[in-house]
């Protein structure tokens, strides 16, 4: 992990409330602290120029989608993003997924979810409940995103819209 | 539940917000060298690459720290301050020096026109207060260059700096330089003589008066063109004189009164005034002057002195000019005046400078030489008749000092030097110069040398000796000789006049005098060549005469036959006749090979002349000396041939026919001199000689005792008469008696008778 993911993970608020999708007015509140610590990354993406998604969830915040894009070679490279709030959340990390890159990359389930570093799931295990969704996405989807598109570009495997 | 709606809402909204737009420091660099490439901007790096500065700012700030500082600032100061490297800012500061005039570069550091004014004002400020200031103190003070700082003076002087710029050294106000000025005027006007204008300057430079020399002497020509000071400057530079008016006034009064006065000025005297051209100076003060080396003088002078040179050239006479002109002219400036007359440069062959300061008519002097030349020719004359005489009687003069010096001649000279006036001393000088050249290759040159010698101690001791002692000589000098003359024709003329006179004649008497001597020597040689040629023939004939005389008498003596009478008769003639040939001979060889001599009659004077002549003639003359002594004619014969092939004599063999006429002649003579003879010892010998001969045709020469053999020969002959023979035989008995018998001097009157009968017999016939 780079010291620059360990400063931006840093400024991220963290959870309190350990609570998932089943456990009702619990789940809520969990919720709003999810919420208040998106808006806090995407801030201080925003601020730092490295806005690189967009998210939104259904009302009970069960499911989420949105897009997250990557930048290679001054091509923006732009995917749609998608999961599930798993019953056992917060214990187990979202499983994210970028379904058009399915069979694309080894580092991926079915369903186009992403196969995160052996350091993810221990790392995420310690900060349980205090880890959200905020933390999976920069300490999961952007590493991945980082390792992955340039090399899905090179091998030819995606290509910018611009260029189809 | 809203709560979470509105976190939603918040989360949607801040996702739709734009995000800050943010390049990293590498990608800008990045950009910024792409753009450098791509030529899109021009921009400078900073040293430390933070910052980037387009050329324009970089202008822009230059000229923010030109400003800031002043006006002047170094190029190497800018760098650290606007951290960029020193090339981009002398190139961006060079861009500016072209476009904005007021700016300039000087070594190194940028000055600007409102610098430099502030500078200028600054002296101008501080020269307010001390009147003088020199450049090298300003130029360390503002430690600009002294020609920055002198080219950024001179455009504002009038302008921003109300002085005087001296030089390009040193700054004065207006007041200061009329403080000086003043100065000047105080210590020029108190000036009363000549002065050496840098002398005075520098004596006031320091103290109280602080003069600037080049100043001083500006103003000191500008006050003397105003006419305030009066007084001229003479001379240039340093040596540049101030003459008051008041001095040069009094001078030039004087000078003018000391010249009208006395028709002259001598140059010295105006250089004791100051004046160091004194010759021009007198040329444009004193037109109608004349200069000469040391003194200037009046026309006057000349005219006078050209009056007296015409008056002379009239009257034939000689003019001291020094009386005529002023005392102090030297002779060199005497003979200038001389040169000056219109008649010496008109007509110079008329009359010619002597000595510097005596003019001699040509005609004056021509007569002197005439007078000269005639003199000479007394001289000669009398020389030449003392020569004469001397010829005449040539045995009279038997000096035996002059033996081996020339016989006649120089004797003659000598005479005839000393019997005229008294110039002994050159007289003979010239005598002795005659000698060597006349005597040519004549070996008694020791003697001669001798002699000179002498006259050399004697006469001439100035004459230096050695080398030129013969080429002197040779010269005839008469220096003296005229000089005593012109003293005595002319008593009135100076002595000097005279010397010189003399000398400038000498070369012309001394040329006439040799040529006259010469053609009187040519004369006397040719006359004496003749007279030695007739003397030769003289002797050769002598010489033949007697030689066929030897002959005949030897003949005779031969035939004699008489052995008795023989050794006599050979020694009589040997004495006689041979003696006389040899004698002869010796005199005809001494004449030959030109050996002067007196006299051979004794040994000792023969043998003297015998040793001068070759050696080979003197030694065959030797022996036939010699032979002459002993019995033998045939001797004599001889020697008397070897002599004579080595003198180169031709002696004519006697013929019959000639010693017939010899014989006859012989006869003659005895008849002659029997008529005439009175004593009867030769008569009785004449008449037996002439009977001899009339008998044998032969002259036997028999000394007196010999006149007996004779006698008898005659009577031995047959065809004598008989009475004859008697009369002869008594006749000698009378005579032999008559001379052995000494007192009684006259035969007796028998005898006499006999001796007249014969006598007149032989003289019939």
């Amino acid at each position: 992990m780079d010291n620059q993911t360990k400063q931006t993970v840093a400024q991220i608020p963290l959870l309190t409330v350990k609570a998932g999708p089943r456990d009702g007015d619990q789940w809520i509140e969990r919720l709003k602290e999810e919420y208040q610590a998106l808006i806090g990354y995407v801030e201080i993406n925003k601020k730092a120029d490295n806005d690189w998604f967009t998210i939104e969830s259904n009302p009970m915040g069960t499911r989420w989608q949105g897009k997250c894009w990557y930048i290679y070679n001054f091509k923006k490279y732009e995917f749609d993003l998608e999961f599930d709030m798993p019953v056992t959340y917060p214990e187990t990390a979202p499983e994210l997924a970028i379904p058009e890159l399915e069979g694309k990359t080894e580092k991926m389930y079915r369903g186009g979810k992403i196969c995160l570093t052996v350091h993810f799931k221990p790392l995420w295990a310690r900060n349980v409940p205090h880890f959200g969704i905020a933390h999976a996405l920069a300490l999961g989807l952007a590493p991945w995103l980082a390792a992955e598109v340039p090399h899905l570009v090179d091998n030819g495997m995606i290509k910018h819209h611009e260029d189809k | 539940m809203e709560e979470l709606e509105k976190l939603r809402q918040k989360l949607y909204s801040i996702q739709k917000e734009q995000s800050a737009q943010k390049l990293s420091e590498r990608n800008c660099i990045e950009i910024i060298v792409k753009m450098l490439e791509l030529k899109m901007i021009d921009i400078i790096h900073t040293l430390n690459g933070k910052e980037y500065i387009t050329p324009k700012q970089l202008e822009l700030e230059i000229k923010d720290e030109i400003l800031r500082s002043g006006g002047r600032v170094n190029i190497t100061d800018l760098q650290p301050l606007l951290n960029i490297d020193i090339s981009h800012i002398t190139d961006c500061v060079n861009k500016i020096i072209k476009k904005d005039k007021s700016i300039q570069i000087y070594h190194g550091e940028i000055m600007t026109t409102y610098y430099l004014d502030s500078v200028v004002e600054e002296i101008q400020e501080q020269l307010q207060e001390v009147g003088k200031l020199h450049i090298n103190d300003l130029s360390l003070r503002f430690d600009l260059e002294v020609d920055l700082l002198t080219s950024a003076i001179n455009p504002r002087l009038g302008r921003l700096i109300h002085a005087v710029f001296d030089a390009s050294e040193t700054l004065y106000t207006q007041a200061h330089i009329d403080r000086h000025k003043h100065k000047v005027m105080g210590l020029f006007s108190s000036v009363t003589q000549p002065i050496i204008i840098a002398h005075l300057v520098r004596q006031y430079q320091s103290g109280d008066y602080q003069l600037n020399e080049r100043m001083a002497f500006g103003q000191l020509q500008e006050l003397i063109a105003a006419k305030r000071i009066n007084g001229i400057i003479q001379g240039k530079g340093s040596s540049a004189e101030y003459i008051p008016s008041i001095f040069s006034q009094s001078r030039s009064k004087w000078i003018e009164s000391f010249f009208n006065q006395n028709s002259y000025i001598a140059y010295e005297s105006l250089t004791k005034l100051q004046i160091h051209d004194p010759k021009a100076y007198l040329k444009q003060t004193f037109k109608n002057g004349v200069a000469l080396s040391t003194c200037f003088i009046d026309q006057l002078v000349v005219d006078k002195v050209d009056d007296s040179i015409t008056e002379i050239i009239d009257n034939i006479g000689w003019l001291d000019v020094s009386p005529l002109v002023p005392p102090p002219l030297s002779n060199k400036d005497m003979e200038m005046v001389i040169k000056e007359c219109p008649n010496m440069k008109c007509t110079p062959e008329k009359a010619i400078v002597l000595n510097e300061y005596f003019v001699v008519s040509t005609t004056f002097i021509d007569r002197c030489f005439t007078l000269l030349q005639q003199s000479i020719q007394d001289k000669l004359e009398k020389q030449q008749k003392a020569m004469e005489n001397l010829a005449v009687s040539k045995d009279s003069v038997k000096d035996i000092n002059e033996i081996s010096s020339p016989p006649t001649k120089a004797t003659s000279n000598k005479k005839g030097g000393k019997s005229k006036q008294g110039a002994p001393g050159d007289l003979d000088d010239s005598d002795e110069d005659i000698k060597p050249t006349k005597k040519g290759g004549n070996k008694k040159k020791g003697g001669n040398k001798k002699k000179n010698d002498d006259s050399d101690d004697d006469d001439q001791p100035n004459k230096k000796g050695g080398k030129n002692q013969q080429q002197q000589q040779k010269k005839v000098d008469h220096l003296q000789e005229i000089i005593q003359l012109l003293s005595k024709w002319y008593e009135s003329m100076e002595e000097e006049l005279i010397q010189s006179l003399s000398q400038y004649l000498r070369p012309k008497v001394n040329q006439a005098w040799e040529n006259m001597v010469k053609e009187a020597r040519e004369k006397l040689e040719n006359e004496t060549m003749k007279s030695r040629k007739q003397q030769q023939q003289q002797l050769s004939t002598q010489l033949n005469t007697l030689y066929a005389n030897y002959q005949l008498f030897k003949n005779g003596m031969q035939e004699m036959d008489d052995e008795k009478s023989l050794p006599n008769l050979t020694k009589h003639l040997l004495k006689t006749v041979c003696t006389n040939i040899a004698n002869l001979l010796v005199e005809i060889n001494a004449n030959y090979h030109m050996v002067e001599f007196s006299s051979i009659e004794t040994p000792a004077q023969r043998s003297a002349v015998l040793q001068s002549l070759p050696s080979q003639v003197s030694k065959s003359l030797d022996k036939l000396f010699a032979s002459l002594s002993k019995s033998s004619i045939e001797e004599f014969q001889d020697t008397l041939d070897t002599v004579c092939t080595h003198s180169q004599i031709k002696l004519k063999q006697l013929d019959k026919k000639s010693e017939r006429a010899l014989l006859d002649n012989h006869e003659k003579e005895l008849k002659e001199q029997l008529a005439h003879e009175q004593d009867f010892g030769n008569q009785f010998q004449i008449i037996v000689n002439l009977f001899y001969i009339k008998l044998k045709n032969h002259y036997v020469y028999a000394p007196p005792r010999s006149i007996g053999s004779l006698v008898s020969v005659i009577c031995q002959d047959e065809e004598t008469d008989q009475v004859l023979k008697d009369q002869l035989n008594t006749l000698h008995q009378e005579v032999v008696k008559a001379i052995v018998n000494k007192s009684n001097s006259t035969l007796e009157p028998e005898t006499t008778t006999i001796l007249e009968n014969i006598k007149t017999l032989l003289l019939k016939q």
